[in-house]
């Protein structure tokens, strides 16, 4: 479904990311995982063109995404935010009907998704379709995010650091909740975390990247198995907790 | 209080059709500053290299100051609305510019990051996230300009585009202030109620504007329904001149001149002049642009204007105390005629000629410049008001006195008008100043103008004698010219109508209309 071939992407003279491939399969679910700095928000952002790599090529079923229009292909690719990224001067309902709407649904479709989707995420369209994002607590906004991304029903979900605002119970509660959704398991995810649990608990493979380069890709046990390197072995073991 | 509301009474017709005017020229400034201002803010806030060029660009024009402004805008776009919107654009433009880039620089990098994500085009980004979160510091600029807008609009009156600043500037220089808060007071609850109307649609969502703008629509459309009269001949008159007896209402009591009439400011009536904008203005009968733009004056033939004689008042103690100054005055009395002050003016004010050399040189030409003395007998205080025929004057009595006695001169130029330089005089601050029978009688005695004082020679004997009576000042000998109100056209305008004088003038009027 999407494959990353020997990316380079440098700020300022400086490679933020470095010689990083991978496939993800239809249905896959990638989990890049590494310390802040590792270069793996900026290779999720190459995947929906947020940022065009210097070197390398991205193919998304099997086409160079540089031959998409960037917003038919981000249209595509649900995309959740540490910072929610809500519109803060629309409604709970205008926020998850941003993409639909793009794509010309009828207001009776959007209408119908968002109710559905608002109530598989534990929230109502009385209680909370007419408010507005600052009038919710962090993990309602945090599930209106991930609605919003799911709106459309893309084939394709980017994340990054999505529970990386929530406090360590909240943030369990919802991984669990996502992790058991049925809009979730249809999906191809990218998924940027920092947190080893939610590696472990979303992830069917997991890429440990260091210093812009993809050290190791692999299952949850075949990296704890075979570390490739003692960061590997260190990342998985001993640092388990959340900064 | 009453005398108030009897004026606004009396002038309600006036005061409404003003206003609309105000009113017009304000949002239509604005409303062409939005149409310009937004979308630059949009680029600069797009193309940060643009930044410094066009916010600078647009703070210089802030900095010129209107009058000057409109003077430039004359030549291009003539007199009337057309300039004093494009100046009041010009002055709009800047608050708005900025806030719309401060506005879109200050939209939350996430909320533009996920409009992006989400697969919105660049016009979608800046029209559904940027623009409607940057809106109210944008309608905070819009704000500022309106109300910045509703003030410097006055300044309309001075190039014939009305509004307010008619009665305001008429009434300051007729010293009316009912005239002045009838002009005041409108303007500052217009500022108000603009303030509190956007203030308002600040607070309004997205989704109310229509509403807002449809509003603004109907009041624009209302205001822009003001009448703009056109006649064959049009004349320019200062706010002064439109109110005084020996001014515009004269001219229609005596003559029975019909002729459209706009406001306008002196300082750019006779370019409007020069550039065909007008036909006829109000201007003073020594003024050196009469010469540099090739004017004529109407002869005054029934005398409506007073005379304004120039000759300088001194005191009295002054003359006892040094016998010879009087006589060293009175070496220009009858010297200088209407068209050589004019010429002397015209070589200061458009040939960049200092006054210390133009008075030399007439001086010279006129066999009177002496060696200076550098006398140590005592010092003569000289005071003048702060214009280009003042300054010549002075120039003038300083050589004279000091070449032919062993007095020396201090001067003591630019006293602001004739009420500072008159207290100075009484105040025993100067000793001496050159003043106009006509402002002797008119602003200081406040003579009201009879028949016999329209006649040269009894006006000066009457100041002279009130003067002597009253302030114990001495008027000496009269220079020669005579510094009037006076009815100018183009000369060859005038050549081509053959008209001469004013009833020349009401007499040409008067058959084109059949």
């Amino acid at each position: 479904m999407i494959e990353a071939s020997q990316l380079y992407k440098a700020f300022d003279g400086r490679p933020a990311v470095q010689d990083v491939s991978f496939t993800v399969p239809e249905g896959g679910r990638l989990m890049l995982l590494g310390t802040s700095g590792s270069g793996k928000t900026t290779t999720l952002r190459m995947l929906n063109r947020l940022l065009d790599p210097d070197n390398g090529k991205i193919f998304f079923r099997g086409k160079d995404t540089r031959t998409f229009r960037p917003e038919d292909l981000r249209r595509q690719m649900g995309y959740v935010m540490q910072q929610y990224g809500l519109f803060p001067h629309y409604t709970v309902a205008e926020n998850i009907a941003i993409v639909p709407k793009l794509l010309g649904w009828d207001k009776a479709r959007i209408r119908q998704r968002t109710e559905a989707l608002l109530q598989k995420l534990g929230l109502s369209w009385e209680a909370h379709a007419h408010q507005y994002p600052a009038q919710l607590s962090g993990g309602q906004q945090q599930r209106v995010g991930l609605a919003r991304a799911l709106a459309a029903d893309p084939p394709v979900l980017l994340m990054d650091e999505p529970f990386g605002a929530l406090d360590p119970v909240t943030r369990a509660h919802i991984r669990q909740e996502f992790n058991e959704l049925d809009e979730f398991k249809n999906k191809t995810v990218v998924m940027v975390t920092h947190d080893i649990r939610d590696a472990l608990e979303l992830g069917d493979r997991i890429g440990i990247m260091d210093k812009g380069r993809l050290i190791q890709t692999g299952t949850p046990e075949e990296l704890q198995q075979n570390p490739a390197n003692d960061f590997v072995a260190a990342f998985l073991h001993g640092k388990t907790e959340a900064p | 209080m009453n005398d108030f509301l009897q004026f606004l009474q009396s002038q309600s017709g006036k005061l409404l059709e003003q206003t609309l005017t105000h009113i017009h020229l304000t949002l239509l400034s604005v409303a062409l500053a939005i149409l310009a201002g937004v979308p630059l803010g949009i680029l600069i806030a797009r193309k940060q290299k643009l930044v410094g060029m066009i916010l600078g660009f647009a703070g210089v024009l802030q900095t010129i100051p209107s009058i000057a402004l409109l003077g430039f805008l004359i030549p291009l776009l003539g007199i009337g609305p057309k300039p004093a919107i494009f100046a009041l654009f010009l002055y709009a433009l800047l608050p708005i510019i900025r806030n719309t880039y401060t506005g879109i620089r200050g939209v939350d990098a996430t909320v533009r990051e996920a409009a992006v994500a989400m697969g919105m085009t660049n016009g979608q980004v800046l029209f559904k996230a940027e623009m409607p979160l940057a809106m109210p510091v944008i309608l905070a600029g819009i704000r500022t300009a309106a109300v910045i807008n509703v003030g410097v609009a006055t300044l309309a009156a001075y190039i014939a585009a009305g509004g307010l600043g008619e009665f305001i500037f008429g009434g300051i220089a007729l010293n009316n202030t009912n005239m002045i808060l009838a002009g005041a007071i409108p303007a500052a609850l217009l500022a108000i109620l603009f303030d509190f109307l956007l203030s308002r649609a600040q607070k309004l969502s997205m989704r109310h504007f229509r509403w807002a703008g449809a509003a603004a629509v109907i009041v624009f459309a209302l205001s822009a329904m003001t009448p703009a009269a056109k006649g064959k001949l049009l004349a320019g008159f200062t706010p002064e001149f439109m109110g005084r007896e020996d001014g515009w209402l004269g001219l229609k009591r005596i003559y029975h001149l019909r002729i459209p009439t706009v406001v306008i400011n002196d300082a750019v009536m006779y370019q409007a002049l020069h550039e065909e904008k007008l036909d006829v203005v109000s201007g003073y009968s020594t003024d050196g642009r009469i010469r540099a733009y090739n004017l004529v004056i109407l002869d005054d033939d029934q005398h409506i204007f007073p005379p304004y004689y120039a000759a300088p008042v001194v005191r009295k103690d002054a003359l006892e105390r040094f016998p010879e100054l009087g006589p060293a005055l009175d070496l220009l009395a009858g010297r200088i005629n209407d068209s050589v002050m004019t010429y002397l003016n015209y070589r200061v004010d458009f040939l960049h000629e200092s006054p210390a050399t133009v008075a030399r040189d007439f001086l010279d030409k006129q066999g009177l410049l002496k060696p200076q003395r550098h006398g140590k007998k005592g010092v003569v205080r000289m005071g003048s008001k702060i214009f280009t025929e003042q300054y010549i004057l002075c120039e003038m009595y300083k050589l004279l006195v000091e070449g032919n006695t062993e007095l020396s001169i201090s001067s003591k130029t630019g006293l602001g008008g004739t009420k500072i330089c008159f207290d100075a005089l009484t105040n025993d601050q100067i000793d001496f100043y050159p003043e106009y029978t006509g402002t002797g009688l008119l602003v200081i005695l406040q003579q009201p103008l009879t028949e016999n004082l329209r006649n040269k020679d009894s006006a000066y004997n009457f100041v002279r004698d009130r003067f002597e009576q009253q302030y114990g000042l001495r008027w000496m000998q009269p220079i020669g010219f005579n510094n009037a109100y006076a009815l100018m056209m183009r000369e060859a305008a005038a050549a081509q109508f053959g008209i001469r004088s004013i009833t020349g003038l009401t007499r040409y009027l008067n058959t084109q209309k059949n």
